[in-house]
């Protein structure tokens, strides 16, 4: 009974010793390029900045888009900001697959120590980014806090899962796009479909209709990004939905892996 | 870039041929990925103007019809419809590899070559412009008659001409805008969250995030000082005859040849002082 229990304590422990050489890794390497690491922070804030500005304006002359009411977008933003940080403290490399694969750059990645997405995709630690996470943090809980629906204590539990969500289904949704470089060599493919992932997903998939939000929420899954959690953390969706959410999150996580090792075994060196 | 010049005043012929080669040359190389060429070039800029309006159309509190100058929702909407197809016409910075190329000592080959490295951009310029006005053209003649309220046509054929001048112009300044970017690699190495960060401060200040009428004056007074607002903004409010915008053609024009001469010296300086500084040898 305790051998499936050790052995999965076992491959998650490698999975942090791997994350943790990433890490002191990636702090090495920010020695090298420091004017990048201000450059990096500056972006993020830029970033923050016009999602802030843009919502900000609207608003002056809408009063809800929706159903979301300033309030909440600024809310929505927050868990937005929480992704895409998280996504640029570890997964910033997965930018880099198209190249990597026409190259054939990933004969390191078959040695498989562990799970091939994130040998790849996690290689490439940003402290810089680290900054922006407690940019978007400090974001995040001013907007929880200026909501109406305000934070308690009992309320901490629910916001870390929200905050795992957020992280889960960014590395989901990367990992997914990831697999379609495999399919399409030479096309660029994930880093087109994460740009556009970007501009559908930076604002409440309500205001794409009923089936629109269910398509881009279970369908093309771009709502596990940050829309989920932030729908979850707001109430705009029921119970029911919550707890489905909750367990389709995680799965599309396991499953897009999966995937992602499955399209990798199709890989050969230089296969441009 | 000063070379550029001085090859353009000794020979504009061969210079103007050596661009259109260049051009032809980028159009295989783009339509040669088949899957990307209908995702980058076809769809290119056409997702966040298009949420735009799914965002506004969903709105509650907006005026409907059209009021004027004022807000309302059909202004807004076609505001945005329009902005989808005159932005894909604006110079893009993937539309340039020149960092990767710098930061990887690549660049080497070009200096021993017997034309000036601009004509490589310049190429890709005239092709970028070329096949997205293939593709912008027949997109709005079909959606200006399938649905003329949210995307009217040019409201007659000089408004047309002077929008398309601006658009041009604009793209040009963004050309230059974006090299001299790429150009600070041989001092920073990296600089993709230099252009990203530009990209964003460039959109917004275009208008090509949040349409015009909702930003306050005194931020659209900022804005009028910078190339991106007249590159999309402006052009987009002309198209739709917008009697303000006809008056405001002029100093549209001086602000854009005011930043395209800006823009060339200061391009020509970076490039100028980064093959100085430049060693040739790879990160």
């Amino acid at each position: 009974m305790s051998a499936p229990f050790e052995s999965a304590w076992g491959k998650l422990a490698r999975h942090a010793r791997i994350a943790r050489a990433y890490a002191s890794i990636g702090i090495v390497r920010r020695a090298q390029f420091r004017m990048e690491f201000f450059s990096q922070v500056v972006m993020d804030l830029v970033f923050y900045g016009v999602h802030v500005l843009l919502f900000e304006f609207l608003y002056r002359h809408v009063d809800s888009v929706a159903g979301w009411s300033l309030a909440d977008v600024r809310v929505f933003l927050g868990w937005l900001f929480l992704s895409d940080a998280f996504m640029m403290v570890w997964m910033s490399h997965a930018w880099m697959l198209p190249e990597d694969l026409k190259n054939g750059n990933l004969d390191s990645v078959r040695t498989r120590p562990v799970q091939p997405a994130f040998l790849y995709m996690f290689q490439k630690f940003s402290l810089e980014a680290c900054v922006n996470m407690l940019i978007a943090l400090g974001w995040l809980a001013w907007a929880v806090q200026a909501h109406p629906r305000g934070f308690h204590a009992t309320d901490l539990p629910l916001f870390a899962w929200c905050a795992l969500l957020c992280c889960m289904g960014r590395a989901a949704i990367m990992a997914l796009f990831a697999t379609v470089e495999f399919v399409f060599v030479n096309g660029e493919l994930s880093r087109v479909l994460n740009l556009l992932a970007v501009d559908v997903n930076d604002h409440p998939l309500d205001v794409y209709g009923r089936r629109g939000r269910a398509f881009l929420l279970y369908f093309l899954p771009l709502g596990a990004m940050n829309y989920a959690a932030a729908s979850i953390w707001l109430g705009k969706c029921g119970t029911l939905e919550a707890l489905l959410l909750s367990l389709f999150v995680p799965a599309l996580l396991v499953g897009a892996f999966m995937l992602f090792a499955r399209m990798f075994r199709h890989y050969e060196s230089a296969m441009s | 870039m000063s070379t550029v010049a001085f090859e353009f005043a000794r020979g504009p012929a061969r210079l103007s041929r050596l661009v259109l080669r260049a051009a032809a040359w980028e159009l295989r190389k783009v339509a040669a990925f088949r899957a990307g060429f209908w995702l980058k070039e076809v769809f290119r800029n056409l997702a966040r103007p298009l949420v735009m309006v799914c965002v506004l159309m969903s709105a509650s509190g907006l005026p409907q019809g059209v009021a004027g100058d004022g807000v309302s929702l059909q202004h807004a909407v076609a505001y945005m419809v329009v902005v989808a197809l005159l932005e894909k016409l604006v110079f893009h910075d993937r539309c340039l590899d020149l960092s990767d190329q710098i930061f990887q000592g690549y660049v080497t080959k070009y200096f021993t070559m017997p034309f000036p490295y601009f004509v490589l951009p310049a190429g890709r310029f005239v092709q970028h412009i070329v096949l997205q006005a293939a593709i912008v053209v027949p997109a709005w003649t079909v959606l200006s008659l399938v649905v003329p309220a949210w995307c009217p046509p040019p409201a007659d054929w000089s408004s047309a001409a002077m929008a398309l001048c601006l658009v041009l112009l604009g793209s040009a300044c963004f050309l230059l805008f974006y090299f001299t970017l790429h150009a600070l690699a041989f001092w920073l190495d990296v600089v993709w969250t230099t252009l990203v960060m530009a990209r964003m401060i460039a959109l917004f200040c275009g208008g090509m995030v949040l349409p015009p009428m909702f930003l306050p004056e005194r931020v659209q007074a900022a804005f009028a000082w910078t190339f991106p607002w007249w590159t999309v903004a402006v052009p987009v409010q002309l198209a739709a005859g917008s009697s303000e915008a006809r008056a405001d053609f002029g100093r549209g024009l001086a602000t854009l040849a005011c930043w395209l001469a800006a823009l060339s010296i200061l391009a020509a300086l970076v490039w100028a002082r980064g093959r100085r500084r430049y060693a040739g040898s790879g990160m």
